[in-house]
């Protein structure tokens, strides 16, 4: 009973029962303050950064999808073609690195030479099949 | 007793000590009353709900607590994910093909705006495309309404700067395809909604939602291959005036689609401009009598089934006139002469392969073109898929004309699963569009011998025969292939003026069987010829040419090496028919 003997006693007519409920209550209203602001603070930085995140995230697709636009093979095709005239090169200028030797070695053809039989790479029709004599299936 | 000794039996223990406590205050409330102290129970009543109250006011702090600290970053500001996004669709190398961009809608509220001849002249100023009519109808409205969707960021950002009030923006998805015409009909497109209504889009409308997560789905094309292939189609199409044309390049070990072609093309970007011959997946939605190349099948019947060798002689002599037909079978070639089945191939003999059908007879042509795919629609995730039209009845003259590729309409994709089965060792396996890592188990339908005799039947046909004009735009990399020129069934008639022309490619040819090969089909409709081919259009003349460039521009990128050529010497087949015979191999 002493507990509750001290909770009775009056302290400028006010118990202390009742002073200590306040101090109570006024702690409580002052934390739950002070957590909720700062709470808010944080959350609206997170909120911030978050949203940053999403816009940039948006950003790096709609480059993304710029990228995939520019750089797709029939537009730099098209544009090695025209701006830099670019072409693929001879089948016959194609060599494996291993019989790069046989080609230091191999006798340099005569100037007067008749030029090679036309190489299979030429983009035309051969003219096999161009005699629509019997034209092919 | 307590109410402790009343509370069911083997009650959790929590239960039991609440009871207690509750019997405890209670029976304290009983006892001072009982004691004439009616102070103490009143004051213990008060500090029982004071207790309560107390606990209350803590739960609800806590709570509040946790909601301040722990919620709130999906507030109204954040733009997370959006509904129903779809993941991104790519190619076999990681290229982005479709992707969910995010877009706005447009709404007004007149309730928030009084001046609506500013709104009226300000948003027609920014957004021309913008309908009048709808805008009026929302300056008149009395409620919110949507005025136009689809608006991009910059979109956006040009109507926020105007600071009209009333006008609000909601975040919508839109599936945007960056490459546009490229691959459209493979990749198909998605209605507003976000819906896959065609090719891929729907095809893989399950996998794309549950990859949603950010992992994108990926498809077997490789965008390389797909635009030679689609440059190379409408080069030949544009060339000779075809109506419409397609072009499919496959790898036949794993089934894997790595492009596909449908010309007329169409920008899913802009389906409004895109009309319906355009959107056609001509490759799996359309139905052609395929000609000569459908002599590859009969072939390979032919020779798997015993009923004929490579030298077995036919007599190609003179037309070929059948019970039932009006017609006789003709070749272009003038015979005069009994063909070996090679040459029967080589030549493109109608005649040679007309007797073969009706030699081999009814139930193996049923037997091998059913197992080659040919009499159902080509199993492939693509919805388009059309089933063939194939003769009620097998009879002689039908026989014969299957048998050179009339009588029977099948898609491309169809054709292009049959062929991929008889040049990868003799399995059928479906085609499929999406990437895969192990191929799957295929259905045998001819032996692996077979399949390496058509492979060297195709490359002494590019070499020497009537695809040289393939073979001639791809040196070194032992294309092998067959021509076909099919006249278009017209009111029930063969019109001998509109042609369907293909060229049915496969490199390389050398290997081990089971290696990888690539399968090439190009098929033009309608072509007409120029001075540069003499008037024709036949397949040698128009597809083959095309075949040959594709593979010229897409077997680096496949891997597939050169064969040397020599720098002083034309390239020279590898193949003679005495080796092909095996006389001298």
């Amino acid at each position: 009973m002493k507990l509750f003997g001290f909770l009775d006693r009056r302290v400028r007519g006010v118990r202390v029962i009742d002073l200590a409920g306040a101090v109570l209550l006024c702690s409580l209203v002052l934390v739950v303050y002070m957590a909720k602001t700062g709470a808010g603070g944080t959350a609206s930085d997170i909120d911030k950064v978050q949203q940053q995140i999403d816009e940039e995230h948006t950003q790096i697709r709609l480059l993304q999808a710029e990228v995939a636009s520019e750089e797709q093979p029939v537009r730099l095709a098209s544009l090695s073609g025209q701006l830099l005239n670019l072409q693929p090169i001879s089948p016959r200028h194609e060599i494996p690195s291993e019989a790069l030797a046989d080609i230091a070695h191999a006798p340099a053809p005569k100037p007067d030479a008749a030029p090679a039989a036309a190489p299979a790479a030429t983009p035309v029709v051969a003219p096999a099949v161009s005699a629509p004599a019997g034209a092919p299936h | 007793m307590r109410p402790a000794d009343l509370a069911p039996y083997r009650s959790p223990q929590p239960f039991r000590w609440l009871f207690d406590r509750l019997w405890r205050i209670e029976h304290a409330f009983e006892r001072a009353k009982a004691a004439d102290r009616a102070e103490d129970s009143t004051r213990l009543r008060m500090f029982f709900i004071l207790l309560v109250f107390c606990a209350g006011f803590v739960i609800l702090g806590a709570m509040a607590t946790r909601a301040a600290l722990f919620s709130g970053a999906d507030g109204p500001g954040a733009t997370g994910d959006l509904p129903d996004q779809r993941a991104d669709l790519v190619d076999r190398n990681g290229e982005l093909l479709a992707i969910d961009l995010p877009h706005y809608g447009l709404y007004y509220d007149p309730r928030d705006n009084w001046n609506a001849d500013e709104v009226r002249r300000d948003l027609a100023a920014v957004l021309p495309q913008l309908s009048a009519q709808r805008l009026e109808a929302a300056l008149k409205a009395d409620k919110r309404q949507y005025l136009i969707g689809s608006l991009t960021p910059a979109q956006k950002q040009q109507i926020d700067d105007l600071g009209l009030p009333g006008v609000t923006f909601e975040t919508e998805s839109r599936r945007v395809y960056p490459l546009g015409p490229t691959a459209a009909h493979l990749i198909g497109f998605v209605d507003k909604g976000g819906v896959g209504l065609a090719g891929a889009e729907k095809a893989l409308e399950g996998p794309v939602h549950q990859s949603a997560d950010g992992k994108p789905v990926a498809l077997g094309i490789d965008l390389r291959v797909q635009a030679a292939l689609q440059d190379e189609l409408q080069k030949a199409a544009g060339t000779f005036k075809a109506i419409g044309g397609v072009g499919i390049v496959t790898n036949v070990r794993t089934g894997e689609i790595l492009g596909m072609a449908s010309y007329p093309y169409y920008d899913p970007n802009n389906l409004s401009a895109a009309t319906p011959d355009q959107m056609l997946n001509r490759v799996a939605a359309a139905r052609y009598e395929p000609g000569s190349v459908f002599k590859v099948f009969t072939v390979a019947m032919g020779l798997d089934s015993g009923v004929a060798t490579l030298n077995t002689k036919f007599d190609a002599r003179s037309p070929l006139m059948l019970e039932g037909r009006s017609k006789a079978i003709h070749d272009f070639d003038k015979g005069d002469t009994y063909l070996p089945l090679w040459e029967v191939f080589t030549h493109s003999s109608n005649i040679g392969a007309a007797r073969l059908g009706i030699l081999a007879g009814r139930e193996r042509i049923d037997h091998y073109f059913r197992n080659f795919g040919l009499f159902g629609a080509a199993p492939s995730e693509l919805a388009e898929s059309a089933r063939p039209i194939v003769p009620k009845d097998l009879n002689e003259s039908t026989i014969a004309s299957m048998s050179f590729g009339q009588a029977i309409s099948v898609s491309p994709l169809a054709l292009a699963t049959g062929m991929g089965s008889i040049l990868n060792g003799g399995e059928y396996i479906p085609l499929t569009i999406r990437k895969i890592d192990q191929p799957p188990k295929g259905r045998r339908v001819i032996s692996e011998e077979t399949s390496r005799q058509m492979l060297d039947l195709m490359r002494l046909n590019a070499a020497q025969g009537t695809g040289r004009s393939a073979d001639l735009q791809a040196p070194g990399y032992r294309l092998g292939g067959k021509t076909g020129t099919a006249q278009k069934p017209v009111g029930g008639r063969y019109d001998a003026t509109k042609k369907v022309s293909s060229f049915a490619g496969v490199f390389p040819t050398d290997g081990p069987i089971g290696s990888d090969r690539y399968f090439v089909l190009i098929m033009l409709d309608e072509p007409q010829g120029n001075a540069q081919t003499g008037g024709w259009a036949t397949g040698a003349m128009v597809a083959a040419p095309a075949v040959g460039k594709v593979v010229e521009r897409i077997a680096p990128y496949l891997g597939v090496q050169r064969a040397p050529i020599s720098l002083l010497t034309a390239s020279k087949t590898t193949l003679t028919p005495q080796q092909l015979n095996g006389e001298e191999r």
